[in-house]
């Protein structure tokens, strides 16, 4: 299932009211390998976004708290916790803050956890439909 | 001559006693004569004055008359000087009786004692054997001889009911059982009927139906099989096959006409209904009748006299024996009738032993049936079970492969965009990104195969795909010296399909076909218009499907093909079944298999919302 679920697409994020016009939005990558970082950290890069990644949960967390994180990337299989369980430490710290789950697995869509966030994305090779949904959940 | 001689009545001692002997002779209860020395019989007894009157008035043969018999009895008893003994042929007494006579004469000697020194010397030596007569008593010896009589048909009575009892032994088949009663009823060395027929309840529409018959047709072929059969001494059991063999096909007459008696158990005045209600054996003639029912029994089976015995086995009636004489006209003697009811018994017993015997058989064959079921249904489970475990395993290894797939391909795309068109590394890096999407896909194919996604839907020309897929298995074709015949359909309208899908679809099939065929051979490809579906016909000339793999060729898993994985067949199937069509396979061992795949031309996927995630044209334009 690698589409989108639109009918749990909330409202775009307004960039407007964390970051001012200059500095790109900042995309926080969460996944356990390293090459899958290295592959959206420079992809995403390319593209214009400010990119931070992590490879466990409590990185990841520590990121969200400590600087700015405009939209969460979070594969599902982590070091520790899992993506679900900590959707809901992200949405603590910022519950305006957008998030896509991207998984290898497209069994945990019917995970009810699953449905905190914006958009669930099964991985691809193809980056197309990733981009499309960051662009328009931080409208940039 | 009924008066005693007394000849020696002065000389003899014990003069007043002759009348009180003569009285005890007359009461005996047997006939006592007496004849002179030559041969005149000078005295016979009150009771066998008596018979002979009896017998003089039934006939007046001399012959064969007692009056004859004993004057031959004495003539020879003078003759040979010694006992004589004579039995008569049986006549009818005053009481209509069969009556037997037995004769004995004893040869009367002068009883003088020879002297022995001088004494009575004067008696010449031929004194001594001189004859003064003969005695002798008549005997009836009726009920000895009936006794007899009986007892010899008796005999031959148990060893034909023995005969055909161990023949109805040897076998459980019903039709068999049938023929040797027949056979047993009708032949000479049985109880030697013309003609006989079977008929048997059928319980659920209450009826008594003819079943079987045996018997000629006609007087000269009667007596051609029996002169046959005769010729050769045989014991029944050894008749009931020869006999069986000289009827075949002769008594399709008499089957025909048994056939035509359907009698309503509710029948009452019926002859045969009767038989079975009172469980009793009748003997009934054409002019005995008047029911409609029993007339036209009579005139069916072309008879004038008929015997009929219920088939009766623990108080159950399953049909009647029904005999007659109808070829010789012999009347039916009730001796016969009442062996025929013997006869019966034995007959309901082997019938219903037969009966018991199909219904074991029947059992039996359940429960290999239900065996079968079993041995099924656990082969069922342990691919079921195989099946989830193979599953759990697939799935992981799929997981595992997906993350390194996104990430090659995704560094390739990424590499691919920055790269001239022109540039010599672009192809190569092109060819990776497509052969790892290729990768995915199947990945997909594989975690979802239960659940096949619905992508976009393109109306496409199926001969078209064909020939794509074609295309894609060149090398395999070439390899394998597989010859492909295409018979598309010219106008074939185009169907809504995910292309991608169908052509994997069809690939996994063609795929099949070719390892079918080690050897070689030819595959052809049809695509016809059935209705609102189009038709994909696939048909090799490969080693077939076993049967009892037939219903298990499109299950996840399951595969004969030590190098595969068992999910190709599966994956096909699940993509035409979600594409709103159908797949079918037929085969046959040895001669090869045709797989049909049908595809609505309208489509039957509504959900347009999804996105298409293919490195397709649209793709490139983008960029």
């Amino acid at each position: 299932m690698k589409n989108v679920s639109n009918e749990r697409n909330f409202a775009p994020y307004h960039t407007g009211q964390n970051r001012t016009q200059m500095t790109p939005p900042a995309i926080l990558v969460v996944d356990d390998e390293e090459h899958m970082l290295r592959l959206y950290e420079k992809e995403l890069s390319e593209d214009g976004y400010q990119v931070k990644t992590a490879t466990g949960a409590e990185d990841a967390l520590k990121i969200a708290q400590n600087g700015q994180v405009d939209l969460v990337v979070l594969d599902i299989k982590l070091e520790g916790k899992n993506g679900l369980e900590i959707l809901s430490d992200f949405r603590r710290i910022n519950k305006d803050l957008p998030i896509i789950l991207n998984s290898a697995y497209s069994t945990y869509k019917s995970d009810f956890q699953s449905w905190l966030a914006d958009a669930y994305l099964v991985k691809s090779s193809n980056l197309e439909e990733l981009k499309k949904t960051i662009r328009e959940l931080v409208n940039f | 001559m009924s008066n005693f001689e007394k000849k020696n009545n002065e000389t003899s001692p014990v003069c007043f006693c002759i009348s009180d002997l003569e009285e005890v002779l007359d009461r005996l209860p047997m006939g006592i004569f007496k004849s002179d020395e030559k041969g005149n019989l000078i005295y016979m007894n009150e009771y066998l004055t008596k018979l002979i009157g009896e017998q003089q008035r039934e006939k007046s043969k001399e012959v064969n008359s007692l009056e004859h018999h004993i004057n031959q009895v004495v003539k020879e008893c003078l003759t040979r000087g010694k006992s004589s003994f004579a039995e008569t042929k049986p006549f009818e007494n005053s009481k209509g009786e069969q009556t037997f006579l037995a004769l004995e004469a004893i040869n009367l000697k002068n009883n003088i004692e020879k002297p022995i020194n001088g004494e009575l010397a004067d008696v010449s030596t031929s004194e001594w054997s001189r004859s003064r007569g003969v005695v002798g008593v008549v005997e009836d010896i009726s009920e000895k001889a009936h006794l007899e009589k009986s007892l010899k048909k008796k005999i031959s009575e148990l060893s034909i009911i023995c005969e055909v009892g161990n023949a109805l032994r040897s076998t459980l088949n019903l039709e068999e059982i049938l023929e040797i009663i027949l056979i047993g009823v009708t032949a000479g060395q049985g109880l030697g009927f013309n003609r006989a027929f079977l008929l048997l309840l059928n319980e659920e529409e209450n009826l008594l139906e003819g079943k079987i018959a045996i018997g000629p047709s006609n007087p000269a072929e009667a007596k051609r099989i029996w002169e046959d059969l005769s010729t050769k001494k045989q014991s029944l059991e050894e008749v009931l096959h020869s006999y069986k063999d000289a009827l075949r096909k002769k008594d399709i007459l008499v089957n025909d006409l048994v056939k035509k008696l359907r009698i309503a158990s509710s029948d009452q005045k019926n002859f045969l209904i009767q038989s079975m209600q009172q469980k009793k054996a009748l003997s009934i003639r054409k002019d005995e009748t008047d029911s409609e029912t029993n007339k036209s029994i009579f005139e069916v089976l072309g008879a004038d006299s008929l015997a009929v015995v219920p088939l009766v086995f623990k108080d159950k009636v399953n049909g009647v024996l029904l005999a007659d004489n109808s070829i010789n006209q012999k009347p039916i003697e009730e001796e016969d009738v009442k062996l025929m009811q013997i006869f019966a018994h034995h007959v309901s017993t082997a019938i219903e032993s037969s009966k018991l015997y199909q219904k074991l058989a029947e059992q039996v064959n359940k429960l290999e049936e239900a065996n079968q079921r079993i041995a099924e249904n656990t082969q069922r489970l342990l691919r079921a079970e195989k099946l989830s475990v193979l599953g759990e395993i697939t799935s992981q290894v799929a997981h595992e492969l997906r993350n390194p797939m996104t990430i090659i391909g995704g560094f390739a795309r990424s590499l691919l965009k920055k790269k001239d068109a022109q540039d010599s590394d672009y192809e190569y890096m092109k060819i990776i990104a497509q052969e790892t999407e290729r990768v995915e896909k199947v990945l997909d194919n594989v975690l979802n195969f239960t659940k096949p996604e619905k992508t976009n839907l393109e109306k496409v020309d199926l001969n078209q795909i064909i020939d794509q897929t074609l295309e894609m298995m060149e090398g395999e074709i070439n390899l394998n010296k597989i010859t492909v015949m295409k018979l598309p359909h010219p106008d074939l309208p185009r169907v809504m399909v995910n292309p991608d899908q169908i052509r994997h679809a069809l690939l996994n099939i063609f795929r099949n076909a070719i390892w079918a065929m080690p050897q070689g051979g030819i595959l052809s490809i049809t695509t016809k218009k059935k209705g609102s579906f189009a038709k994909v016909e696939s048909k090799d000339t490969g080693f077939g499907i076993p049967k009892e793999h037939m219903g298990s060729i499109f299950d996840a898993f399951f595969t004969t093909k030590p190098e595969s994985c068992g999910l190709g067949l599966t994956i096909s199937s699940e993509i035409i079944k979600n594409h709103g069509g159908l797949i079918m396979a037929e085969s046959e061992k040895g001669k090869g298999s045709i797989f049909s795949v049908l595809l609505p031309f309208e489509g039957s996927f509504a959900d347009d919302s999804i996105k298409s995630l293919n490195l397709g044209e649209e793709d490139e334009k983008r960029k």
